[in-house]
């Protein structure tokens, strides 16, 4: 008799989905995360309106009053202009006495809009402009060269990037290679009809034909599904806050004067009909600066340009406001895209990723290579130089790569992305072209990462309201203080008002 | 009430817009990837003359096979006239590949004629677009899939009810199964 142990247990079936079910399923997955992260988008903005709306109205109640000094301003549109003025001082008055009337309503307004209005178009003008430049931007610090199809090795990889091309029905990519022993590949690009491969030399190397067609299959499929629009939507909007941070830098710091003014000479050359590409990739460089927390210590000290008075009595109280504004206008960037943004981001990229594995195995019809391929990059050293800023545009990316807290990029701030990277290789395994429409079945790592996730999103509400109430209530108060001292002073030197 | 009646009639209307969209773009896309069969046919088409010219004088014993592969291809491309993915063009065609597939291994049993460089790479770029062919079809046949099933699906069967089923390329009846992944992508799967 044959002991239970030797005849073994028989094989369990495997529960296969079709990858066009699990296609479907991973959209509607993306969908609801892009519905999450809409309003968390819309939340992140505010606080940053309140910062630089104050710093858009005084100037334009100063020119106002300059205006009106030189009678060049008709009383209507003076009465007009200087209302949010009065608004702005009597409410401030008001809610120190502790009463309340309907205008205090308008207040929130009146500081939200001309702050959402200017990042809503400089997000607008970026997103018109300047996707492909900011592709070009990070595909030139990724370096690599074009394949050369004279090299056998090329050839092939342009011959497979090809076929998967007709299998996708979309336009072959450029094909690039960068020289490096690191095992990874990524498509970086405004969209899937203009958009470059970079394969490192150490793929080549160590996957088969087979593996390499599947990765490259993952990227294409990415890059069809629209990942790669996604990406650089979001890159521009984080551009347009980059923006605003450096014109709150621009009267102190000589960087934000030479980011603004390259920015500037992009635009005018874009309008003239003569955009210079490399121009635009360092007007795209200086925005995304705009928002690191590190740009804001190169701002002081300022250059003793200036005499001692003047510094003293001018200077210090001007840049000590533009510094600390300049300040909790990063920790908001930092603290919106650690909190707000980067999860649900994170989130929805992860619906992404498993999107594009089922998309690539559509169009190969082999996820087990896929499966395969991931497996022998995370053996091996994943990690490409220059490459963490766009880390999930890869087709993986190493556990093992620390992310660095000073950093305040985006690519930064997904914590949660890299959960459950066996997963991935599970459900590859579970994808097939048989028609078994089994639904597949969350085990419990599943559900307890979806907890997780839950319990997370609850801790950093709880978290974040108070401090939104803190920016809020410190935005506001800056607001007050500075045009109540430029409306007396007016009122003291010019008496107008 | 004359809001939401405007609002439910806004919805619908834009809900009737996208599914005759969808509908026209389905017949675009299958019509597209038809002639994209043909385009990698035609790929194939051009390359095994050089290929010919490169190996005739070297392998004359395999005299046949080459007279073969080039009776095949001019068949190939008058039946290609026909229309991808018709009985005549894809029994032409299969029978093009067979004999390629013939030819293949008969160049590795000539060294020298194997480490050439420029035959190397003319066996790597017909490998290709017999993959590429491969892929087209699997292409066509995804294609006819979702324009077959949108047919059966409402709003969009309306707009399709004037457009015919979607034939699905399958292997010509007495050709060989290909056991190779790579250049099987389009075969019937058993």
């Amino acid at each position: 008799m044959m002991h239970r142990a030797a005849i073994g247990r028989p094989p369990r079936a495997l529960r296969r989905e079709h990858f066009l079910d699990a296609q479907r399923r991973h959209r509607r997955a993306s969908w609801w995360a892009v519905i999450a992260g809409v309003p968390s988008l819309l939340v992140a903005a505010l606080p940053l309106s309140i910062i630089v709306a104050p710093l858009l109205l005084v100037p334009v109640i100063i020119a106002g009053l300059a205006l009106r000094a030189a009678h060049l301003l008709p009383e209507a549109a003076a009465q007009w202009l200087f209302e949010p003025a009065h608004l702005l001082t009597d409410a401030f008055f008001l809610v120190a006495r502790g009463e309340h009337h309907g205008e205090l309503i308008a207040w929130p307004l009146l500081l939200m809009v001309p702050g959402c209005i200017v990042l809503l178009v400089g997000w607008a003008v970026l997103l018109l402009g300047y996707r492909k430049a900011w592709s070009n931007a990070f595909l030139n610090e990724l370096g690599g060269r074009p394949a050369d199809p004279a090299q056998r090795e090329h050839r092939m990889l342009l011959n497979l990037v090809e076929e998967l091309a007709v299998s996708a029905a979309i336009p072959p990519p450029r094909v690039m290679i960068k020289e490096d022993s690191s095992c990874n590949a990524v498509a970086v690009g405004s969209g899937h009809e203009d958009f470059a491969i970079v394969v490192t030399s150490g793929l080549i190397e160590r996957l088969s034909r087979d593996e390499i067609q599947a990765i490259v299959a993952q990227l294409v499929a990415s890059a069809g599904n629209g990942d790669l629009r996604i990406a650089s939507t979001l890159f521009m909007m984080f551009s347009a806050w980059g923006l605003a941070g450096l014109l709150i830098d621009w009267p102190m710091s000589p960087d934000a004067r030479s980011g603004l003014a390259e920015f500037g000479h992009s635009i005018w050359n874009r309008l003239r009909g003569r955009a210079d590409e490399d121009l635009d990739k360092a007007a795209i460089r200086a925005l995304l600066v705009g928002t690191e927390i590190e740009a804001i210590t190169a701002q002081i000290p300022l250059e003793p340009r200036y005499g001692m008075l003047r510094e003293i009595f001018l200077e210090t109280p001007v840049q000590a406001f533009v510094g600390w504004t300049g300040l909790t206008y990063r920790v908001a960037i930092a603290l919106m895209t650690s909190q707000l943004v980067g999860p649900r981001f994170a989130r929805h990229w992860r619906s992404r990723r498993l999107l594009a594995d089922a998309a690539a195995a559509q169009l190969t019809r082999q996820p087990q290579c896929l499966a395969a391929a991931l497996g022998k990059m995370r053996a091996a050293n994943m990690v490409v130089p220059d490459g963490h800023k766009v880390f999930f545009l890869f087709a993986d990316w190493s556990l093992r790569e620390k992310i660095d807290a000073a950093h305040t990029d985006i690519a930064n701030q997904m914590p949660g992305l890299l959960d459950g990277a066996d997963e991935r290789q599970t459900r590859l395994q579970r994808l097939g072209s048989n028609h078994e429409f089994e639904r597949q079945v969350r085990d419990w790592a599943w559900f307890r990462n979806q907890l997780r996730w839950k319990m997370k999103s609850i801790a950093a509400v709880a978290f974040l309201l108070p401090f939104l109430g803190f920016m809020t209530a410190l935005g506001l108060a800056m607001t007050g203080g500075l045009v109540l001292l430029v409306w007396v002073a007016a009122q003291r030197l010019f008496g107008i008002g | 009430m004359w809001i939401a009646i405007s609002g439910g009639l806004s919805t619908l209307s834009l809900v009737i817009v996208a599914a005759f969209n969808r509908a026209q773009r389905l017949v675009h896309n299958l019509a597209n990837a038809r002639h994209q069969i043909e385009v990698q046919l035609m790929r194939r088409h051009e390359l095994i003359p050089n290929l010919v010219s490169l190996v005739q004088g070297a392998m004359e014993q395999e005299r046949a096979v080459i007279d073969e592969i080039v009776q095949a291809r001019v068949q190939a491309v008058s039946a290609l006239s026909a229309g991808a993915g018709s009985p005549e063009s894809d029994r032409a065609e299969d029978k093009l590949t067979s004999a390629l597939r013939a030819l293949m291994p008969m160049i590795e049993a000539y060294p020298h004629l194997s480490s050439l460089e420029n035959i190397a790479s003319l066996q790597e770029e017909i490998a290709s677009t017999e993959n590429r062919i491969a892929f087209a079809r699997q292409h066509y046949n995804d294609t006819a899939a979702a324009l077959n099933l949108a047919k059966d699906q409402f709003p969009a069967s309306f707009f399709l009810r004037n457009a015919e089923r979607a034939e699905y390329w399958q292997v010509p009846e007495g050709a060989d199964i290909v056991p190779s992944a790579r250049l099987a992508v389009g075969a019937r799967v058993a």
